[in-house]
């Protein structure tokens, strides 16, 4: 690679050729404002349309002002990002983006997190010098995950590149033109109404509150507040490691007790733990699992406890909804525990029981809502928050988590080993059915429980483990364009597998749609991943198998996995969706 | 007395379309013989740099410069592209030729390929263009069919097949990188350059996009050498160009004249003048990117950088003739209309600039902007040119910038006197009627809107609350009762 | 098929040398989408008819050709006779008779359709 020399503000730099003045900038720690620009570096995704124009710059003998965001350096460039005319040209962007923008920040749910009004505020943008006709789009609420408030839209793009570069979804584009541009779904249909996935990814690179989740936070303080109702919490593995940030923590801080302490002081009258449930479906899908290996059933069995992955295979690879394994989600087979098992252990009616789960994920919320996941005819789940949501609704009540005690989760619901906590990091979940697969496949004790071939953030692993003298095959894809990816090989019959896990985040629920913003710092994600096989490596027990809460639910209900009461309870099936 | 020469539209009107044998007459394919036979890629290049042949689509930016940077890419593919999505509203020159002429645009692109080492060229013709598109089509099969297109023509190693693209019809797919992206399939909007298209263009390849009239220049610069192009037009811009008439001019078509020639040449000699009597008050060129150049200044001698010089722009060579009658203010709320309903949406000075921009005009015209309207519409301007991502947004303000620097005074009687000269904007004139009405009530009986009062025999009024400025009474007025004056903000 | 820039070159010398043996008329009709939307092929077919009509098609040539640039005319016509030519506009349906009278029949270079000469081109 050949060099480049240039000066930005009168300091001279060399940069590899190729490099864009924006970074060359921050390499002198020169700050250069930019909306629309986003580099997901873990995830090989940037965002580099140049289209809000905020980042612009002057470069000597230009007649235009350049944006540094898409514009390479050059030998010999002398580059001023803060002159009188550079900066003026900044304010007068904003005003502009400002005039067409509904200035609710007062009431907008993104407020305090929203990098317009960041921008505005830096900007000390007081006035709106050129005010004239808003744009006027209908809102669209009519799902469970995501709110989409397209007049808050600034045309950066980002969800767009999320959607089609990264997730390979293709929901979100650009429509129309001119003055009506404005960034939605093809036939400016709903949602609900397109393959839209609920992954969320989307709502987290958006740096406005043109996407923001759906939230059920007055339902939560309303039921909290009912008397008559038991409402027990669950939290699922990736948000022990993320909601510190929303308290000024350093990202990777384990928040877990502290976490249990802030909901019970919320009124939670059970605060549970998602990992419980976790280990649960690794009894249920690695049960299947070697079924389908022993017995020649159908494979690749995939993963299923991420709903938006789900929605992916049922609505774009409709002749394999029957592949993946038939157990429900983490999420789902707590409610059903919850409200079928302890429930009636504690002599509570199961009508009466709320279950509130907090999780990293907005189809989360999607899935909670399907019409299948119920039993009895009572919904497993109630209402879902996100990570992000339930910082608001501590925040709100007045709780600095931080500054509070460590607390246990509650019994028997709480109990959990290492192997469901990785759940949150894509390849844990194969990490953990592999644990528990190969000790009952083998009868032998697993020395190495850590299977570093499925770990980290890359988008396809595959692997090779040995069931003494048996040889699976395993691939986990994290992000739906990877699994895109990986199945259309599996289609073509390119790649043949036993088992696969797919998450449809980046990097896996570490990277959910509702955790707390990162902002395009992916080095953050891999700190929460860290963390997470942390928390796992100390952890006294670390398969699933071995949770002695776990056996005592087969014993005194299950029998055993795969039974019929199990099926009843634990396992769903999936549908052939259409667009 | 200025003549047209026809370099361009030198077969135009000549040959039937058609017909092969016509081109052929013509000298048809001959330049594209003499490439493949007697000169390497790197001698067209250097024929067409020699020429000084500067791109026709508005730019004007030097033709074998460009090829020059294609052919030095290292790749397997590359593509030649010719941008016949003329969506300068008002010219039409693009259309003309290849309806006229289709052979001379394939024959110059098969010329390119070779140049830059392309075999796969596509024309994106606006779908709006039904008649070029057919011509188009069957001159390819019969280029085809003779062994002038497609594998080994004319017996060489050179292969080079065309492919016609249908142009979405908006104007922001005329910009080279957007119409690229429409050609792959994606949404006809521009992307930043660097990377320029003849390093990294259709589908990533090296592509050269060229306009028509520049390649139709192509084959004639073959056959009659560099020199002899170069002894046409003007040191800086050699040859001719193709200029679209219209508005307040007699003969309103198509020219070619060479370069350099005088506007008054253009509009005196060519056009036969301004209609009625009138007197030219400005001329407009460069379309929606240009500007008004005034009177004064019609004795320049057209090129690229007289034109830019004066605030417009060559463009794809619309000209416009205003004549008094014309307002300046509403003609350059005109075009940034054009702009605000073309511009792609993409970037904000253009997508809300221009918005802006078009309303602050809008409050010139209709009396309620003040003294700090004229200030908001330079900065605003400045900053759009200056902060947009395509030559759509960094051009849009073009019109209103050039009439404020030489019509500032029209601007201000708007904007102070609350005035419209030209009585153009409606809400600064109305009509009234003077005491020579004798009660005919010919008026009040044609008022659409039946706003105007008064006894049979008795002078009438017009109720300007209700009055819509149609212009109806004025017009039957056999007494010359109704006038036209400034003023009537109050009423709107 | 031409298999090489000679062949090219010959039969374009052919086509330029080949002399039509009486004094034929070519008619040569502005068919552009300007000259088709002012009623060109209308005006074509008619003066096909009446040249048709009056037997005197075997020295008259009616051709389509482009545009000639002249809007304000449209629909345009050169009419050309060996080495000269006119150029006439407009010529609407019912000029038909008259200009195939004035100007097919006899050698008038002036009347009212007459609007000037052709232009220079750099292949003259
Ligand atoms: C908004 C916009 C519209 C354009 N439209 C056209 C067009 O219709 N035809 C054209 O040839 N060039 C058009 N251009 C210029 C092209 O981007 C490009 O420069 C040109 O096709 C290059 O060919 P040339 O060098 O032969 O002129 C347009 C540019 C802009 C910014
Ligand atoms: S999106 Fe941002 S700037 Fe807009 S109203 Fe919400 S908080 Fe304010
Ligand atoms: S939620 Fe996921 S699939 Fe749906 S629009 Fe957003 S990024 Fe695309
Ligand atoms: S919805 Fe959000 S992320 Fe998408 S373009 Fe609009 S502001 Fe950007
Ligand atoms: S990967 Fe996790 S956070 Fe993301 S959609 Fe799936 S379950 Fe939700
Ligand atoms: S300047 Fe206008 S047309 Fe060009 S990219 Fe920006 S919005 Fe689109
Ligand atoms: S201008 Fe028209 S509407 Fe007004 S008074 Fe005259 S006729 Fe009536």
């Amino acid at each position: 690679m050949s060099k480049v020399k240039l000066t930005i503000n009168g300091v001279s730099i060399e940069v590899e050729k190729g490099t864009t003045i924006l970074e060359a900038a921050k390499s002198l720690d020169i700050g250069i404002p930019t909306l629309c620009y986003v580099d997901l570096k873990e995830f090989n995704v940037k965002n580099k349309v140049g289209s809000c124009r905020i980042c612009v710059v002057e470069v000597d003998g230009r007649n235009n002002l350049a944006p540094s965001c898409c514009t390479p350096c050059e030998e010999g460039m002398v580059v001023i990002t803060n002159s009188a005319r550079v900066l003026h040209a900044r304010r007068t962007i904003l005003q502009l983006l400002l005039s067409d923008h509904p200035k609710e920040c007062l009431t907008c749910k993104k407020s305090g997190e929203c990098e317009l009004q960041d921008l505005a505020a830096e900007y000390r943008v007081h006035e709106i010098r050129y005010e004239g006709e808003e744009s006027s789009y209908p809102a669209d609420r009519a799902n469970k995950s995501i709110y989409r408030d397209p007049n808050k839209c600034i045309m950066c793009r980002r969800c767009e590149t999320a959607c089609n570069d990264m997730q390979k979804v293709g929901i979100l584009s650009g429509t129309e033109r001119g003055f009506g541009a404005v960034v939605d779904t093809a036939a400016h249909s709903k949602l609900a109404d397109t393959y839209c996935t609920f992954c969320g990814q989307c709502v987290s690179v958006c740096p406005t509150g043109a996407l923001t989740s759906i939230t059920y936070n007055q339902e939560v303080i309303e039921a909290l507040a009912d008397p008559s109702k038991v409402v027990i919490a669950q939290t699922a593995p990736a948000v022990r490691v993320a909601i510190g940030e929303s308290f000024a923590e350093e990202p990777g801080t384990i928040s877990t007790g502290k976490m249990v302490a802030a909901l019970k002081k919320l009124n939670f009258d059970y605060v549970f733990d998602t990992d419980f449930a976790a280990d649960l479906t690794i009894m249920e899908e690695a049960n299947e699992m070697l079924d389908r290996i022993k017995n020649g059933g159908k494979l690749p069995i995939l993963t299923s406890c991420c709903p938006a992955w789900v929605k992916l295979l049922e609505h774009q690879f409709p002749e394999m909804v029957n592949i993946p394994s038939s157990a429900k989600s983490p999420q789902q087979m707590f409610g059903a525990v919850a409200k079928h098992y302890w429930a009636k252990k504690m002599g509570i009616d199961p009508h009466n029981v709320v279950v509130v789960s907090v999780m990293p994920c907005l189809a989360k919320k999607y899935e909670s809502a399907r019409e299948e996941m119920k039993s009895d005819g009572v919904p497993d789940v109630d209402y879902v928050m996100s990570t992000r949501e339930l910082a608001v609704l501590l925040k709100e009540s007045g709780i600095n988590m931080s500054n509070l005690k460590e607390q246990e989760y509650d019994n028997p619901l709480g109990e959990s080993t290492g192997a469901a906590v990785i759940f949150g990091a894509a390849g844990g979940v194969l990490e953990a059915a592999l644990r528990t697969a190969y000790e009952w496949f083998t009868g032998k004790e697993l020395a190495e429980v850590n299977f570093e071939a499925v770990r980290g953030i890359d988008g396809i692993k595959s692997a090779e483990i040995d069931l003494d003298g048996t040889t699976v095959k395993v691939a986990q894809a994290s992000g739906l364009g990877n699994a895109r990816e990986l199945l259309n090989k599996i289609r073509k019959g390119e790649e043949a597998y036993h088992a696969i896990e797919i998450m449809a985040c980046p990097g896996g629920c570490i990277n959910g749609g509702g955790q707390p913003f990162i902002h395009g710092d992916t080095s953050i994600i891999k700190k929460r991943q860290e963390a997470l096989y942390n928390i796992d490596s100390n952890e006294e027990i670390r398969k699933s198998h071995e949770n002695p809460m776990i056996k005592k639910l087969y014993k005194e209900w299950l029998d055993k996995p795969g039974s019929h009461e199990a099926h009843k309870y634990l396992h769903t099936e999936y549908f052939e969706r259409g667009i | 007395m200025i003549e047209q020469y026809r370099i361009v539209l030198r077969n135009c009107g000549v040959i039937d379309p058609d017909s092969l044998d016509d081109y052929i007459k013509q000298y048809g394919y001959q330049a594209l013989g003499k490439t493949l036979a007697e000169m390497t890629p790197a001698d067209v290049v250097a024929e067409i740099e020699g020429a000084g042949l500067r791109g026709r689509g508005g730019g004007g930016f030097p033709t074998g410069f460009k090829w020059k940077i294609a052919a030095q890419q290292k790749s397997d593919t590359k593509f030649v592209v010719c941008n016949a999505d003329e969506g300068d509203p008002g010219a039409f020159m693009d259309r003309s030729v290849i309806e006229g002429d289709p052979h001379s645009i394939i024959e110059a692109m098969a010329i390119a390929g070779y140049a830059i080492g392309a075999s796969m060229g596509y024309v994106y013709v606006r779908a709006e263009y039904p008649l070029a598109i057919e011509r188009l089509n069957r001159a390819i099969d019969k280029a085809k069919e003779k062994g002038l297109l497609g594998d080994n023509i004319l017996g060489s190693d050179f292969s080079f097949d065309l492919e016609i693209k249908f142009g979405a019809g908006a104007f922001v797919c005329g910009e080279e990188t957007s119409l690229i992206h429409s050609i792959e399939g994606y949404r006809g909007e521009p992307t930043t350059k660097p990377p320029f298209p003849a390093v990294e263009g259709l589908f990533g390849k090296p592509t050269i996009v060229n306009n028509v009239e520049t390649f139709a220049n192509v084959p004639a610069i073959i056959l009659k050498g560099k020199d002899w192009f170069r002894s046409i037009g003007t040191e800086s811009s050699p040859g001719t160009k193709v200029f679209a008439l219209a508005g307040k001019i007699n003969n309103t078509g198509l020219i070619e004249v060479p370069m350099g020639t005088t506007i008054n040449q253009i509009i005196f000699e060519i056009g036969g003048g301004i209609p009625n009597g009138k007197k030219a008050k400005a001329i407009q060129t460069g379309g929606p990117s240009g500007g008004c150049i005034p009177v004064k200044y019609f004795d320049t001698a057209i090129d690229y950088e007289s034109l830019k010089a004066l605030e417009s722009m060559m463009g794809s060579g619309g000209m416009i003739v205003l004549d008094e009658d014309t307002c300046i203010v509403d003609t350059a709320k005109f075009y940034l209309d054009f702009t605000v309903d073309e511009s792609c949406g993409k970037c904000t000075p253009c997508r809300i600039g221009n918005k802006r921009l078009l309303e602050l005009l809008e409050k010139v015209t209709n009396g309620t902007a003040d003294e700090n309207t004229l200030n908001d519409i330079q900065s605003l301007s400045q900053v759009i040119k200056d902060t947009s991502l395509c030559g759509l947004g960094q051009t849009s303000p073009n019109p209103v910038l050039s009439t404020l620097k030489f019509f500032p005074e029209e601007y201000k009687e708007h904007i102070v006197d609350k005035k419209c000269s030209a009585f153009v904007c409606k809400e600064l004139y109305q009509y009234v009627i003077n005491d020579s009405c004798v009660g005919c009530t010919l008026c009040s009986k044609k008022c659409p809107v039946s706003c105007i009062e008064g006894e049979v025999k008795g002078v009438h009024i017009i109720v300007q609350d209700d009055c819509i400025k149609c212009g109806k009474c004025y017009e039957v007025c056999k007494f010359n009762s109704v006038d036209l004056v400034p003023g009537g903000l109050s009423n709107v | 098929m031409f298999n090489n820039l000679d062949e090219l070159k010959t039969y374009s010398d052919e086509l330029r040398n080949k002399k039509e043996s009486c004094d034929c008329v070519e008619v040569l009709v502005g068919m552009s989408s300007c000259g088709i939307a002012a009623g060109a092929k209308e005006v074509m077919k008619a003066l096909q008819e009446i040249i048709e009509q009056r037997g005197i098609s075997g020295c008259v040539k009616v051709k389509q050709t482009g545009c000639v640039g002249m809007c304000y005319n449209e629909p345009t016509m050169e009419i050309k006779r060996g080495d000269e030519s006119i150029l006439l506009g407009p010529v609407n349906v019912e000029d038909a008779e008259n200009v195939v009278d004035m100007h097919i029949g006899n050698e008038l270079k002036i009347s009212k359709y007459v609007i000037g000469n052709k232009f220079k081109t750099c292949l003259d």
